[in-house]
C-alpha cells in the first residue's frame, strides 16, 4: 500500500473533458490486455451470478468414493476430500470472492472519500488530526489488522466485509485528500465561492464530479487485492467457515490434504491467480487511460 | 534537514502511542463484554476470572489504558495466559526467525527484480520487454500464500529438494539455509515484480533527462551512460519502496510462517489467534505494527538524504 499524499499538482485530469468514457471504450477495444481483463471479470461476474445453474454438480453433492481424485470425465478438475466436484465449488466459490471484495472497497470508498474531502478541504487541525489517524491506521500491515479485527468480531461474511474494508479507507482518503487540495486552487473554486456557494455544495456539485474517474480507477484497482486479503483470511481459518466454498477454504482443505493429491490446491490456486490477475490487468489499462498519475 | 527529521520522530511517536492505545483498549471497543470477547462466549467462569485479573480488566478502563501504555514502553507486554512466559520473550524468540526470512526475501527481490528491470529498459518496447511486463504483473498479483503452497507442492512434496517444515538450526547453516529457500521466494515473488517494474520506469525517465542527452552529446559512452548515470539515480526511489517492502514482508509472513511451519512473529500471532491467547496477539500486533512503522520512517529519511530535489522541494512546499 502506498502513500500518494503527494500527488504533483497537475491540472485536473484528462478526465475531466467530456469525453472520457469514449475513450475508455475506445481503448478497451484496441488494448489486447485490458480486453483479456475484461473477458476475465465478465466471466468471473457470469460464475458469481449463475455459477450454481451453471455447475455440473451441487456444491455438497458428494461422491466419497471417488475422492480426492485428478481430472476425469465426470470431474473435469477433480474432487476434494469428501468427493466433492471442484470446478464446481469453485464456480460457486466465485460468489464468495466478489461478495465480500466488491462491498468491502465501496464501504471503504464511502467512509475514506468522506474523510479524504473534510480533511482537503478545511485543512488546518482537521487535516492533522486526520493524517495522523489515517497514519496510525497504515502503521499495521493490512492483513493484520483485518486477522486481529475478525478473530476479536467472530467471523461472518458481514464482519470480514467490514474488517478488510478497514484496511482500505486509508488509501482513498489520502487519494481523495490530495486531489481535493489539488482542485481547490483551481480558479473556478474562487469563482464559485465569490459567487456565496457554500463548501459543502463546492465539494460535492463541483469537486467530487472532478475526481471520481480517479477514484473508480482506485476501486479497480483494490478490488482484486480485497480479494487476496480474503482468501487469505479464509485460508487461515478465520473467515469463511466450512462448508463453504470460498477459495481460501478450498485452498485450506486442500493443503491439510496435500499428500494426496495436489488438484485442490492447484485449481484453486489457478482461480484465484486467474482473478486477481485478470482484474488487474484491467484496473491498470484504465488507470492508463484514465489518470496515469495513480501509478503506483 | 534537521527540522525534518525532528517532525518525522515526532510523528512517529505519536503513532506509535496512538497505535498503543488502540490495542489497549481494543477489546473494550468490541460491542460486548470484554472476557467474552477474548475467550469466546463457551469460557468458564473461573477462567474468565482469572483472565479478567491477569489482563488487569477489573480495574477502570483509563487505568488499563495507562498501565499497558507504560508496560510497552519499558518492555513489559503481560503474560501469556497458556505458558506463564513473558509475551516480551516469546516475541524475542521469534523475531529473529521472521526478520531473517524477511532480509532474506527483500535480499532475493532486489536481486533479481534490479537485473529484471535493467533489462526491460534496456530493451524498452522489444519483445523481451513485452513479456517481462507480463510476466510482472503476475508477479506482483501473485499472492504469497498461493506461491508459498505452489513451491511446497512442486519442491517438497512432488519431488523432495526442500524441506517443506521448520527453520533447521543455526549450527549447521547450510540447512538453515535450505529451510530459508521455498518460504523466502513465496514472499519474494510479488517483490520482484513490483521492484522490476519500478526500476524500468525509473531508468526511462531518468535517460529521458537533460543531463543525459548533454551526456551522450559529449561522447560519453552508453555503457557509461546507462549504468553509472541512469542505473544509479533510477535506484533512488526503490529505496523508498523497501521500507514499505520491509513492513508487508513481515505481514505477509504470517501465511508463509503457517505454511512452511515456521516459528516466527507470524505464526506466533497466527496460533495465539486460534487459543485466543490475548495478550500474545496484542503484542505480536503492536512490535510488528512498530517495525513497519520504523521501516517505512527509516526508508524516507534515505530517501530524502539520497534525493537532493526531494529535499529542495520540500523546503518551498509546506505540507
Amino acid at each position: 500500500m502506498s502513500t500518494v499524499d503527494a500527488l504533483p499538482e497537475a491540472p485536473t485530469t484528462s478526465a475531466s473533458h467530456p469525453g472520457w468514457l469514449g475513450e475508455v471504450v475506445h481503448d478497451i477495444v484496441h488494448r489486447p490486455v485490458m480486453l483479456v481483463g475484461l473477458g476475465v471479470w465478465v466471466a468471473f461476474i457470469i460464475m458469481a451470478i449463475g455459477g450454481q445453474h451453471l455447475a455440473p454438480y451441487a456444491i455438497d453433492a458428494q461422491d466419497i468414493a471417488h475422492r480426492l481424485q485428478g481430472p476425469s470425465h465426470a470431474h473435469l478438475l477433480g474432487t476434494d476430500e469428501l468427493g466433492r466436484d471442484l470446478l464446481s465449488r469453485l464456480m460457486v466459490g466465485t460468489r464468495y470472492a466478489l461478495a465480500v471484495a466488491i462491498p468491502a472497497v465501496a464501504i471503504a470508498l464511502v467512509v475514506g472519500v468522506t474523510v479524504g474531502m473534510l480533511a482537503g478541504f478545511f485543512g488546518g487541525v482537521v487535516d492533522r488530526v486526520v493524517v495522523t489517524l489515517l497514519d496510525s491506521v497504515q502503521a499495521f500491515p493490512a492483513v493484520i489488522l483485518a486477522l486481529t479485527l475478525l478473530a476479536l468480531v467472530g467471523h461472518s461474511l458481514r464482519n470480514e466485509t467490514l474488517v478488510i474494508s478497514v484496511a482500505f479507507i486509508p488509501s482513498y482518503a489520502r487519494v481523495t485528500r490530495a486531489l481535493v487540495m489539488a482542485a481547490k486552487n483551481n480558479q473556478w473554486v474562487d469563482a464559485e465561492r465569490s459567487l456565496g456557494a457554500r463548501p459543502l455544495r463546492i465539494v460535492v456539485v463541483h469537486i467530487l464530479p472532478n475526481i471520481a474517474a480517479s477514484l473508480f480507477v482506485l476501486m479497480a484497482m483494490d478490488i482484486p487485492s480485497a480479494i487476496t486479503i480474503s482468501a487469505g483470511l479464509d485460508f487461515l481459518g478465520l473467515g469463511l467457515q466450512p462448508p463453504t466454498p470460498s477459495w481460501g477454504g478450498i485452498l485450506s482443505s486442500g493443503f491439510y490434504y496435500v499428500e494426496q493429491s495436489p488438484w485442490p490446491v492447484i485449481w484453486a490456486s489457478v482461480f484465484l491467480v486467474i482473478a486477481t490477475l485478470g482484474f488487474t490487468l484491467l484496473a491498470e489499462g484504465l488507470r492508463d487511460v484514465i489518470d496515469p498519475r495513480l501509478s503506483r | 534537514m534537521l527540522k525534518y527529521l525532528g517532525t518525522r520522530l515526532v510523528m512517529a511517536f505519536v503513532v506509535i502511542v496512538i497505535v498503543i492505545t488502540f490495542l489497549a483498549l481494543l477489546v473494550h471497543l468490541i460491542p460486548g463484554n470484554p472476557v467474552t470477547t477474548i475467550m469466546g462466549p463457551r469460557a468458564s467462569p473461573a477462567l474468565a476470572q482469572i483472565v479478567r485479573h491477569d489482563m488487569n480488566l477489573d480495574r477502570p478502563i483509563p487505568v488499563q489504558v495507562w498501565d499497558f501504555i507504560t508496560g510497552a514502553f519499558r518492555g513489559n507486554l503481560g503474560v501469556d495466559f497458556v505458558s506463564n512466559l513473558s509475551v516480551t520473550s516469546l516475541i524475542a524468540n521469534a523475531l529473529p526467525q521472521t526478520l531473517a526470512l524477511a532480509f532474506t526475501s527483500l535480499f532475493i527481490a532486489v536481486g533479481l527484480g534490479v537485473p529484471v528491470g535493467v533489462y526491460a529498459a534496456k530493451h524498452v518496447n522489444g519483445a523481451a520487454d513485452r513479456l517481462l511486463a507480463v510476466v510482472s504483473v503476475s508477479f506482483i498479483t501473485m499472492p504469497a500464500f498461493v506461491v508459498g503452497l505452489l513451491l511446497l507442492l512442486a519442491f517438497s512434496v512432488h519431488i523432495h529438494v526442500f524441506p517443506a517444515i521448520g527453520t533447521g538450526s543455526l549450527s549447521a547453516p547450510g540447512d538453515y539455509l535450505r529451510h530459508l529457500v521455498l518460504p523466502a521466494c513465496a514472499l519474494a515473488l510479488t517483490w520482484i515484480g513490483y521492484i522490476g517494474r519500478l526500476v524500468r520506469a525509473n531508468m526511462l525517465e531518468v535517460l529521458g533527462e537533460p543531463h543525459i542527452r548533454t551526456a551522450r552529446a559529449h561522447g560519453v559512452r552508453d555503457g557509461v551512460v546507462f549504468y553509472r548515470l541512469a542505473l544509479k539515480n533510477a535506484l533512488i526511489p526503490v529505496v523508498a519502496v523497501l521500507g514499505v517492502g520491509l513492513g508487508s514482508l513481515i505481514g505477509g509472513a504470517i501465511f508463509v510462517e503457517v505454511i512452511f511451519a515456521r516459528p516466527g512473529i507470524g505464526s506466533l500471532i497466527y496460533n495465539a489467534i486460534l487459543e485466543r491467547n490475548y495478550p500474545v496477539v496484542r503484542g505480536g500486533v503492536l512490535v510488528v505494527a512498530i517495525l513497519f512503522v520504523f521501516a517505512n520512517l527509516a526508508a524516507d529519511i534515505v530517501y530524502r538524504f539520497l534525493d537532493p530535489r526531494v529535499r529542495v522541494e520540500l523546503q518551498n512546499v509546506k505540507r
